[in-house]
């Protein structure tokens, strides 16, 4: 258990923040009435994700850098996705005057 | 022999570096050159891929790994040969289309390929990092397609909705990896390969987890269900060619990447794959049901696209029972399918496509007498329909043969029987079609009773989950969808439709389709009926690509 340094922490407690927080982000995204906040909620659980990669990193079975290279390019990743995510929002807000995930229900009409 | 040091690089990644240098020359050519037509961007952009395509087919027969993390094998020849050809389909349409729109956005070319660029990386990377990245930059460029005419109300909400279900999956996806990491220290799938015993035997549970996440998390990418409630709403959104590269070329790179992945990663866990058995079962049953009662063309073509991820993912489900000698039968089936698919999806899309741009309306009851007035037209769209319902004589018959001949082989009898049922299903909503193409002239409210009649006596046992039928008013038209020069005034409880469309007047004049598409439309014929009479023209080259050398 723990790592090399000077302060141990078990790799279960990390790991558990990693669920937490990837639990948090799915209720949120799938409950959550903003879009704004419904994007929150997504990069919570890429970084839910990146926590495990980086604890696996130091801690896992046979610990290596590749997770943290992993998770460099998902922050890249999640960076451009949240981009185009905040310009559609924009678009929406222009076209619609709202950003309320239930308003948005042209198809189903 | 030139630069014998670098010519790996070209070999394992030849045509995804022909078609980003596409991209960019076009992306910066547009943007210097306003004033030039969108279809010189495209004839480009079809140059760029030919040369792409040239390249995959003269290296098919290579073998070669680059900086550990692309690979050139039989499966990424394959798939690579299979996503440029669909390129190729969707860029075709995409000329007509910008020929019709005068004002269709003019970033359709190099999204569309720098999407293909994603797509030819998931078929041909072999680490967790490298095929999450080509994965992420298909998806991103498929949001922006879909929501890139920022005046359609409709197009920015699929888009929306598109854009939070994929990160959603990739998110799921993403931690099923980091598990997968955790416990094996490596993302080379070649590493990985070598530990899926291992895997399972230590770890069970997290192995199942993590196998579970990853076939959601791309289940939200592949429509399946329960993860597909985007797929209506996107497709109907977004115009007609890009809702056929949806529909087609990112299943093909998603079908790839799953493959690939899930194939190295738990070869050792044959246990774990019952559950790709269990999603593909539910969305054979509820794409089927849910098609069923869709008056919108594009949104039934939706729910027919699900059902056919629900009848691709059935070798996934056959991989666990079955030794690597029958694994090839499983790859020529889901090759074979893929490709029959991709012909009848967008040979449909398209004929769908001109049918509401004529008649300015996507409600089903627009192809009644399509017969009469263009015989040619609906005599295509009958083909591509038997097609998907799995006709004989057309591909999409033999595809669904290769399948269930798979689950009889393999003892998973019971997925093949549902895939028989679910498509007696599906002849109800495509034969509907057929129907209103070939009877006489009826008069629209009489024709509207008795087709709500029907859906009421199908639907009483409460499968409603989606839209109520449309109600044929002819007021309420959604053709504007893809028309761009849409205004949507800004007040905010505004729809759809109450968009004013401006500069039309030229559409609905010219009765037929131009030599573009019907070029398109005749290469989806003659490639639904060709592999339908002839299947062994694709088995024969699939048998000569030898998936193990």
């Amino acid at each position: 258990m723990g790592g090399t340094g000077a302060i141990q922490i078990p790799t279960g407690s990390i790991l558990a923040l990693g669920a937490i927080l990837f639990c948090i982000g799915l209720y949120g995204a799938l409950t959550k009435r903003n879009l704004i906040m419904v994007l929150v909620s997504i990069e919570l659980m890429l970084n839910a994700a990146n926590v495990n990669l980086v604890a696996f990193s130091r801690l896992g079975v046979s610990p290596n850098l590749n997770g943290q290279i992993f998770s460099l390019f998902t922050i890249t990743v999640a960076a451009a996705e949240i981009a185009v995510g905040l310009a559609l929002l924009l678009a929406v807000f222009r076209v619609r005057k709202t950003t309320e995930v239930r308003d948005l229900d042209l198809h189903r009409r | 022999m030139p630069d014998l040091i670098h010519a790996h690089y070209f070999v394992t990644m030849g045509p995804l570096l022909i078609v980003t240098a596409t991209a960019f020359i076009v992306m910066v050519l547009e943007f210097c050159l306003p004033r030039v037509d969108a279809r010189v961007w495209l004839g480009l952009s079809i140059l760029g891929t030919l040369a792409a395509v040239v390249t995959a087919a003269v290296h098919a027969g290579q073998r070669a790994l680059t900086l550990n993390s692309v690979v050139q094998d039989a499966f990424s020849a394959v798939f690579s040969l299979v996503i440029l050809g669909t390129t190729l389909l969707i860029l075709w349409f995409a000329l007509d289309f910008a020929r019709r729109e005068p004002q269709a956005p003019k970033e359709h070319p190099y999204l569309i390929l720098f999407a293909v660029a994603g797509a030819l990386t998931m078929a041909s990377a072999v680490d967790l990092v490298t095929l999450y990245v080509g994965l992420e930059l298909l998806s991103v460029a498929s949001y922006v397609l879909v929501g890139v005419r920022r005046q359609s109300a409709r197009s920015t909400e699929g888009a929306v909705k598109y854009l939070l279900m994929g990160s959603i999956g990739s998110a799921v996806l993403l931690y099923g990896m980091s598990f997968i990491y955790g416990l094996t220290g490596s993302t080379n799938l070649y590493d990985l390969g070598q530990q899926g015993m291992m895997l399972w035997t230590n770890y069970p549970a997290v192995t199942v987890l993590a196998f579970l996440l990853m076939l959601c998390g791309m289940g939200f990418k592949l429509s399946l269900v329960p993860f597909h409630a985007w797929t209506p709403d996107t497709y109907a959104g977004a115009p007609g060619p890009v809702s056929a590269l949806l529909a087609t070329l990112s299943k093909t790179a998603g079908f790839a990447l799953l493959l690939r992945m899930l194939l190295f990663i738990f070869n050792g866990a044959p246990q774990v794959y019952v559950w790709a058995g269990v999603i593909s079962a539910a969305t054979m049953v509820v794409g089927n049901l849910a098609a069923l009662p869709q008056r919108h063309m594009k949104r039934m073509l939706a729910f027919s696209s699900v059902a056919q991820a629900g009848y691709l993912l059935v070798p996934f489900a056959l991989f666990g029972a079955s030794g690597y000698q029958d694994w090839i039968a499983l790859f020529d089936s889901l090759v074979f399918y893929l490709v029959a698919y991709t012909f009848m999806t967008v040979g449909a899309f398209a004929v769908i496509w001109w049918v509401s741009r004529q008649t300015r309306s996507f409600d089903a009851s627009v192809l009644d007498g399509l017969a009469r007035r263009n015989p040619w037209l609906a005599g295509a769209l009958t083909v591509f329909l038997l097609g998907l319902a799995g006709m004989p004589l057309t591909a999409g018959f033999v595809g669904k043969l290769y399948l269930l001949i798979d689950t009889v082989h393999l003892h998973e009898v019971w997925l093949g029987v549902l895939l028989f049922l679910t498509s007696a299903v599906s002849f109800y909503y495509y034969f509907g079609w057929i129907r209103r193409m070939f009877q006489p002239a009826v008069s629209d409210a009489e024709l509207a009773g008795t087709v709500l009649a029907a859906d009421a006596g199908v639907f009483t046992f409460g499968l409603q989950f989606d839209n109520p039928p449309i109600t044929p008013h002819p007021g309420d038209e959604h053709w504007q969808d893809d028309v761009e020069g849409v205004r949507v005034s800004a007040a905010p409880d505004e729809t759809g439709a109450s968009d004013q469309q401006v500069g039309d007047g030229s559409a609905g004049t010219d009765a037929r389709p131009g030599i573009v598409l019907q070029t398109l439309i005749a290469v989806c014929v003659i490639g639904t009926l060709v592999l339908g009479v002839a299947p062994a023209v694709l088995l024969h080259g699939l048998w000569a690509v030898g998936w193990y050398q």
